[in-house]
């Protein structure tokens, strides 16, 4: 008798591990909508790291910076390829003139492609490839406004929303010295199109949660969303809340944005932690990533990563792209709808994007063993299916 | 003369300090890619996104005295950098230099010195 309530131990823990390891697939699969290859040419990497989606009565597009070719290159999602390639001077009057970080994509009569370590220079082009003109505020050395190293990667774009261009940068100091943790540094700034001005926004900083404390270098890089000229809503690794800042009213409030499958701890360092620390807490623990708003749904995607299970011989790269992670789906009053999982080594979680059609993921993760570099597979999913 | 200075932040860093181990696996390193070389370059450009425009010179002209390492999962991207098909270019695909620790994120220069001596000098862009 106890012999065979051993098997059925043994064989009931064989299935549950089976089905623990099938329910990524399953689970993220049944909101699958479409799938579009695109065909990608020899000058084309299939990293696509500045990517964004564009969509007017001509259809939807998947918009890249190409720095190979120095050009913004269009795909159709109707005709699984390219359909056209913006140049942009690299040299000249009317060029960039050096390394190129980041684009928006705001219209085809406004692409906006900035430089590395300052947005002062950064160009504008129109879908014809004209040159539209540069971003050009004057520097205050005061502030320190020359040297600007803004994000403006695929998984923290630069927004525009109205006449203003909201970066987000990353502080240049020691960010494991705790005293430089503090909720006086602006983590992000608006360039005002009218005007040329630039104002750094000191409401948006480290959380109070954060200050004074010693983290993870790669604890303090957050993601927001800007919701509209006052609003925007912004993911800190390790807090389970969202926050809502009001910029124009001065309010910052905390909302719900916590994931299904853990609590954050908000556990400090005690001293600096060595490069394989915060590789362990970073590849071991589970992290919130990215923050997304839908406004065809009205829905907010927050990005989680999963802990690897075993960190042995790993390293932070490439073995981040190992991780699982889930999509949190949040309605516009911040109530949880459903948590759904995806797996490790497919996607690029770094840069989800919305379209019409639902979330749309770029299924290019190096570590995917079926991984073509002549195509990019561009997965959407509509959370709205059930 | 190379464009773009290489500024050497960590000059001769190891060279106060005796690692045993470094000669071994660089030693390992060009047995596995069966090379020999007095000089090589190692970089990533899969954990840098301007890499690839910072060093591209650099990297062209290192190659008149030593071996270039370009670790990259893209063949598109790597060949943009440096044509793979110089035979002073590995395409270290499957990241063989970072398993035997012989890179993080900054590029790399190792020199062999006439006493067997291995220098390693962390690179960065000026």
């Amino acid at each position: 008798m106890k012999v065979h309530l051993v098997w059925v131990f043994i064989l009931l823990s064989f299935f549950s591990c089976a089905n623990k390891e099938e329910e990524f697939f399953l689970e993220h699969d049944k909101y699958l909508k479409r799938e579009i290859n695109f065909e990608i040419d020899d000058s084309t990497s299939n990293e696509f790291i500045y990517s964004s989606i564009f969509e007017d009565e001509n259809g939807s597009f998947l918009v890249a910076l190409n720095t190979f070719t120095n050009s913004v290159d269009m795909y159709s999602f109707e005709e699984s390829r390219i359909y056209k390639r913006i140049y942009y001077k690299n040299e000249g009057p009317e060029g960039l003139n050096a390394v190129a970080q980041g684009f928006t994509f705001s219209s085809l009569d406004s692409i906006f492609i900035y430089l590395k370590g300052n947005i002062k220079g950064s160009i504008i082009i129109d879908e014809n490839s004209n040159f539209i003109g540069r971003l050009n505020h004057s520097i205050d050395t005061s502030l320190n406004y020359y040297l600007i190293n803004h994000v403006s990667s695929g998984g923290n774009p630069t927004i525009k929303s109205g006449d203003y261009l909201y970066f987000t940068q990353y502080p240049l100091f020691d960010t494991r010295n705790p005293s430089n943790i503090s909720s006086d540094y602006p983590l992000s700034l608006n360039y005002n199109l009218k005007t040329n001005e630039v104002l750094y926004d000191s409401i948006s900083s480290f959380p109070k949660e954060y200050v004074d404390n010693i983290w993870s270098i790669y604890d303090l890089v957050y993601s927001r969303t800007i919701l509209n000229d006052s609003i925007e809503l912004v993911s800190w690794p390790l807090l389970d809340s969202l926050i809502l800042i009001d910029r124009i009213n001065k309010n910052i409030k905390y909302v719900n944005g916590k994931s299904k499958y853990f609590k954050s701890d908000l556990i400090p360092f005690q001293s600096f932690p060595s490069q394989e620390k915060e590789m362990e807490v970073s590849l071991g623990d589970f992290r919130y990533k990215n923050i997304i708003y839908d406004h065809y749904r009205e829905l907010f995607y927050r990005i989680v990563r999963h802990p690897l299970k075993d960190l042995k011989g790993k390293r932070y790269f490439p073995n981040i792209y190992e991780q699982s992670f889930s999509v949190i789906v949040l309605d516009r009053k911040f109530n949880t709808i459903k948590e759904i999982l995806f797996p490790g080594s497919k996607y690029s979680f770094n840069s989800p994007l919305v379209c019409k059609e639902g979330l749309a993921f770029l299924a290019n993760n190096i570590l995917d063993p079926d991984l073509d570099e002549d195509y990019l597979s561009l997965q959407i999913f509509d959370f709205t299916n059930d | 003369m190379i464009k773009y200075l290489i500024y050497v932040s960590f000059l001769f860093l190891f060279c106060c300090k005796v690692d045993d181990s470094l000669s071994e696996r660089v030693s390992q390193f060009e047995e596995f890619y069966e090379i020999d070389t007095d000089s090589l370059f190692i970089i990533g450009l899969d954990e840098c996104t301007s890499c690839t425009e910072y060093y591209k010179e650099s990297a062209s002209s290192f190659l008149k005295n030593g071996i270039v390492v370009v670790l990259a999962h893209d063949s598109k991207k790597a060949n943009a950098f440096l044509n793979l098909k110089h035979p002073s270019v590995i395409w270290d695909k499957h990241l063989i230099s970072k398993k035997f620790n012989l890179i993080n994120e900054s590029p790399k220069v190792y020199i062999k010195n006439f006493d067997g001596k291995i220098d390693s000098l962390n690179v960065i862009f000026r």
